[in-house]
Formats: C-alpha cells, sequence, structure tokens
C-alpha cells in the first residue's frame, strides 16, 4: 500500500475577479521509503501539492490518504497532531526561528508532542544534531550559522520527530553547490538508513536523478 | 518558559522602538491604574489612627420631614439623637460621641507662633475605638472626657510646634483663646483617616440636654457624630436593623410635633464614608457608586489594551513566517494562542510590576494628591504595608493579566487563523 496516496486532487484559488487552477486530477502514488522528485518549471503548482501533501493546504477536489489514513475531514487539530506525528519539512528558506539556538530550533516539533520529558526531548535533540555534525553549533542562533549548516539544522528538526515522511521544497535552492551536494547526501542518508519517505521540489536536473523517481509537472498536471 | 523569554528578549533587540513603547506604554497603564486603584483603596484599608475600619461603623447626620413633604430639614445631629440612635447597640464593642466633623483652631504655645490645627471633639471611647499611638502622658479618662475640664490631647506635631518638643504633657496651651492642659501626646495621623485623624483633641465635656430648648432645630440638630466598633463577625446590616427600629422610636416622638424621621441606612461602613458624594438628605447609593467605579477601571483598563493590542499586532507582523512553521511542525491553532498570550502576559507582568513600584512610589510622594489635606503640614501618609500588601499585588498582576487578554486576544486569534502556507510564505 502506499504511504501516500493522491486521488483526483485539484487546486483552485478563487478570488473575486478571477479563478485560478492551480492543479487538475493529480493522481500520485508514493511507496514506502521511495525518494520521489518532483519537477517542473516556476509556478506549474509543485509548491501546491507539496503543501497539499503535508496538510498544510486542503486541496479543492479530491482524496489525500497519508499512512493509509484519509486526511478528508480532519480538524485543524487532528491535521496539526498528524503532521507533528508523521511529516517532516525542509524548506527553501530554512525558516529556523531566529530567536531560538539551534537546539530549541531542533526541539520544536517535540514541544508539541505530549509524553516527552524535558529530558529525553535533549537526549533526541543532541542525537540527532550528533548525526548530522552539528553538536559544536548546539548552542549558537541561526544567524551565526553558515547557509549549509542552516540547512542541516532544517533537516534535523524535520528528522528529531522521526517522521515517516519528510517533504522537501527545493531544499538546495539556497545554497552553493558544495553545500547542496552535503545537503542532498544527508537526504539520500536518511532515505537509505531510516527507510524514510522523500518528497522533494526541486528545479535542479542533476539532483532529481539521483533519486528513485522523478514527477515531472507542467500546469497543474503530472505529465510523466 | 526559557523559550518565550529568550523571544521577548529577541523581540526587544529586533523592535526596539515597538518593544520599548509597548514595555512604556504597560508601565504608564498599569502605574496610572494603581494611582487609582491606590487612592481608591486608601479611603478603605485599615491603617492607623483606624485600624479598625474593617468593624467601623459611624452614624452621622439626621434628616426629618413633614408627612405632606411640604418641608424637610437635614443636616448634623444632635447629641440627643446620637445617643438615642446609637448608644448601647447590641453588637457594638465601643460606641464613642464624637463632633461630626474636624475643625480648625488657633493654636499657641510657649513659642511665638500662633498656627492653625484640626481639632476634634471626642470622649475617652474614641482612644478605645482609634489607635492614636500615645508617646506621652495618657488619654482622657471617661470622667474627664464627660466634664468640661480643660485638657486636651495633642499630635506630636503639634506639641513641637508649639513648645519645640513632643513631651508636652502638663504644658498650657491656647487653644482658640482659651486655656487648656496638655495631658497627653500622640503621634501625628494622616489626614487620609478621615473619622479619626487630628492634631488636637478636646473633651466631649458634659453634653447639653433637650430639656433645655424646645426648638426642634436645636433638639435633633447639631454636629455630633458616633463612631461604632463592631464585634468581630457581627453583620452591619444588624446594627442598621437595629438603628432603624430606633428612628422608629424617635417617630413616636417627633410625630406628635409634625414631623417624622427619614433613615438613610445608617450607620455608614467605611465603603460609605469613602464615597465622594454622602449629604445629610440622601441615602448613599453604594451599588451606583460601585458601578461608576468599575466603569472607571474598565475605561482605565480597554484605552490603553487598544493600544497595546496595536502595538503587538505590529510586533506579530515580524513572526508570520515563524507562526507559520510551528503549525508546519504541529503547532495547534490554540497553542499558538496561549503561547502569545504567555509571552505577552511575561511583558505586561514586568511592565506591570515596573508600573506598581511607580504607582507606589508616586502615591507616597505625592499623598496630597489623595484628598484634601486640611491639616497644617502633617502629611503624614499610611503606612507602605497598608496600600502596598498582597492584596494590591494580586490587584495588580490581575490588571497585567486583563490587560494582557484584552491586548493579546485578537493579535492572538488572527495569528492563529493564518493559514500555514500563506504564513510560511509571509504573504
Amino acid at each position: 500500500m502506499p504511504i501516500i496516496s493522491l486521488s483526483g486532487i485539484e487546486k483552485v484559488y478563487r478570488t473575486k475577479e478571477i479563478e485560478t487552477t492551480a492543479l487538475e486530477n493529480v493522481n500520485l502514488d508514493v511507496n514506502q521509503g521511495e525518494f520521489v522528485s518532483i519537477m517542473g518549471p516556476s509556478g506549474c503548482g509543485k509548491s501546491t501539492l507539496l503543501n497539499i501533501i503535508g496538510l498544510l493546504d486542503k486541496p479543492t477536489k479530491g482524496t489525500v490518504t497519508l499512512l493509509g489514513q484519509s486526511c478528508d475531514g480532519l480538524t485543524d487539530r487532528q491535521l496539526s497532531h498528524f503532521r507533528n506525528a508523521n511529516l517532516g519539512f525542509v524548506f527553501q528558506s530554512f525558516h529556523l526561528i531566529p530567536s531560538l539556538d539551534v537546539a530549541a530550533n531542533v526541539e520544536l516539533p517535540l514541544i508539541y508532542r505530549s509524553g516527552l520529558s524535558a529530558r529525553q526531548r535533549k537526549e533526541r535533540v543532541e542525537q540527532v544534531l550528533e548525526r548530522l555534525e552539528m553538536t559544536h553549533r548546539i548552542h549558537h542562533l541561526p544567524s551565526q550559522l553558515s547557509g549549509g549548516q542552516c540547512q542541516r539544522v532544517a533537516i534535523a528538526r524535520a528528522i528529531v520527530g522521526q517522521p515517516q515522511i519528510v517533504l522537501a521544497d527545493e531544499p538546495t535552492g539556497n545554497l552553493d553547490s558544495k553545500m547542496g551536494a552535503e545537503v542532498m547526501g544527508l537526504l539520500h542518508r536518511l532515505n537509505k538508513e531510516d527507510g524514510t519517505t522523500i518528497v522533494m521540489v526541486t528545479h535542479n536536473e542533476a539532483q532529481a536523478m539521483e533519486t528513485d523517481r522523478i514527477v515531472r509537472f507542467f500546469d497543474g498536471r503530472i505529465i510523466g | 518558559m526559557k523559550q518565550k523569554i529568550r523571544q521577548i528578549i529577541y523581540d526587544m533587540r529586533r523592535q526596539p522602538l515597538i518593544s520599548g513603547v509597548t514595555f512604556i506604554a504597560t508601565v504608564m497603564s498599569v502605574f496610572l491604574f494603581m494611582i487609582v486603584a491606590i487612592t481608591s483603596r486608601v479611603k478603605t484599608v485599615p491603617f492607623a489612627p483606624e485600624s479598625c475600619r474593617d468593624r467601623l461603623m459611624v452614624g452621622r447626620y439626621f434628616n426629618i420631614k413633614e408627612p405632606n413633604g411640604n418641608s424637610d430639614n437635614s443636616g448634623g445631629a444632635s447629641y440627643y439623637v446620637i445617643k438615642q440612635l446609637y448608644d448601647g447597640l447590641e453588637g457594638v464593642e465601643q460606641t464613642s460621641f464624637m463632633s461630626q466633623d474636624s475643625y480648625n483652631v488657633p493654636v499657641h504655645g510657649t513659642e511665638n507662633e500662633t498656627f492653625q490645627a484640626t481639632a476634634r471633639t471626642v470622649d475617652a471611647a474614641f482612644f478605645k475605638i482609634f489607635d492614636h499611638e500615645l508617646i506621652a502622658g495618657r488619654y482622657f479618662t471617661a470622667a474627664e472626657s464627660a466634664s468640661d475640664l480643660p485638657v486636651v490631647v495633642i499630635s506630636e506635631s503639634t506639641a513641637r510646634k508649639a513648645f519645640g518638643k513632643a513631651d508636652a504633657t502638663g504644658m498650657p496651651i491656647t487653644l482658640n483663646h482659651k486655656k487648656y492642659t496638655v495631658i497627653g501626646v500622640v503621634k501625628d495621623t494622616s489626614a487620609l483617616a478621615t473619622t479619626a485623624h487630628g492634631d488636637v483633641f478636646f473633651t466631649f465635656g458634659t453634653p447639653a440636654t433637650p430639656a433645655q430648648s424646645d426648638d426642634i432645630w436645636s433638639i435633633y440638630f447639631g454636629g455630633v457624630a458616633a463612631a461604632l466598633l463592631v464585634k468581630d463577625g457581627v453583620d452591619f446590616q444588624s446594627i442598621r436593623d437595629q438603628v432603624k427600629a430606633r428612628y422608629a422610636n424617635l417617630d413616636t416622638e417627633l410625630k406628635p410635633q409634625g414631623w417624622e424621621t427619614v433613615y438613610h441606612e445608617s450607620p455608614y461602613d467605611q465603603e460609605v464614608l469613602a464615597m465622594n458624594i454622602v449629604g445629610s438628605n440622601v441615602t448613599p447609593d453604594t451599588s451606583g457608586d460601585r458601578k461608576m467605579r468599575y466603569v472607571l477601571y474598565a475605561i482605565l483598563l480597554i484605552v490603553p489594551a487598544i493600544n497595546l493590542s496595536n502595538l503587538l499586532h505590529s510586533r506579530m507582523h515580524k513572526r508570520i513566517t515563524e507562526i507559520g512553521v510551528r503549525r508546519a511542525f504541529g503547532c495547534t491553532r490554540s497553542r499558538i494562542i496561549t503561547d502569545i498570550i504567555w509571552e505577552n502576559f511575561l511583558i505586561t507582568l514586568v511592565g506591570g510590576l515596573v508600573g506598581v513600584a511607580l504607582g507606589v512610589i508616586f502615591a507616597m510622594t505625592y499623598s496630597g494628591l489623595y484628598e484634601n489635606m486640611r491639616t497644617f503640614g502633617t502629611e503624614v501618609t499610611p503606612a507602605i504595608s497598608s496600600v502596598l500588601n498582597w492584596g494590591t499585588i494580586l490587584i495588580a498582576v490581575a490588571v497585567c493579566f486583563v490587560l494582557n487578554i484584552i491586548s493579546a486576544s485578537i493579535p492572538a486569534w488572527q495569528a492563529s487563523r493564518l493559514n500555514p502556507v500563506e504564513a510560511i510564505n509571509n504573504k
């Protein structure tokens, strides 16, 4: 059974004057442990699709099924809990919280999870940072880190809650090629070592080629 | 909590102007509120010499009218009326007869200067009800206070001004151009103790009896009041009920003369005594007065809260992406609201405590602003503990809490309603 299953997804943005179709009849299945790239020109609906998979946005039509559970009709609280337990996000601009140090940024998903003591949270954060070789920066603020380090912290934050699915929106878009390669290496490690399912939006053909599958988008439709 | 404090410090660094204005606005709002609250509280909170305020009732004023409503007489009551109404009530520990109000007298001692002092006429029980601290000599005996002996108790500052020393016991003093002997000196008191404050205390003397006059005004009206120290646990209403019954007794002698009494819920407790408008022919409207106070407090809270709300809204604007990220990682809408309210509460609390401190310093420094200070210069303020106690701090924290809830609720609710995608992209 696919871990992500999109069926007949349509997303229409409506204003008083205009109606824009961002996604049209999108059907997509992603299997457990798969690393999938989504490619396409700007404005074709890639990020919209990622947001719908991440339960950050709702489709106008269609069904989203994650981990075998239909997400239609879930309340905002249920969606929040589902995201917290099962999904990790990596953004192009890292989106670390500037007021918090590395440890507190990484800890973020855990503070919204019940049943974890402060000590358990601290242990998990240290483990993840050690794995991503960021322990030496644990008390630094994001402003004191390089772009590559910021993205490592962002990846640490995405995986600290041990989600089954990581959604990455152009994770190397703001990095130079060397750092980009490092980040891609990390994502591949996660995918291989933990079996984490990764869906990544990218413009980088070479990086996409390294993934298990490429889904190509154009004008809100899957074209290949 | 640690994260919230970090966030606040970070916010202050990143947005120093807005954060600074927010902090100062909070300080000033709570300061203003505290000034009003302390000013109001000082009128009711017990402090020496009125440490008994929570058990104190005062009977003063008298009102009669013709049954047909053609004529109405009201004013201060005579000793005869006050004794009829308030002497020997059940549930009362001490009853003191005293002048209805304080009044000014010219004072001259051994020093050259003649000066004005606030005087009261009191009986021996007065010093049992009110804790004027004796620093030399003694109070009146019951026999002295019921006689016309020319003896007085004076305040320390009066003694120093009149004689150049505090212990003026046995010294001759000229009061209102008449010679008296000082038998006791008490510590100065605050003019805020409106029932008991004084610098010169005359004996009550031998009261006139009604038989000496047949004029209704002379019999029933005068300038006498009764201070009642109610026993612990006795309900004020039970005292009022007894007094009301005594009004009915007075009616039996007044009605044949074509008059009847009008009862105005006397004797008054401290809340009524603290009210600004209490007339001899009106029934004090305590609930109306309370409502006015609450409206004033509400205005004092809502107006700054609206401004603080706008400021918080501006501060939150810079954190939209953060809110989106938090939502993405599982933060619920309600958690967003509570987090923002908590953060804001911490700022409000710190600002509030600074506001309280400023309020207390101001209140202590400029106590003359409280009331018309009729004293000649004994600006003794109530002990700081009487206004700054756990009750006041609790009020301040409650004010901060309410201010925070009012000011933070709308921005917090708006932040919680943000679409996570739009928030992350800061649209």
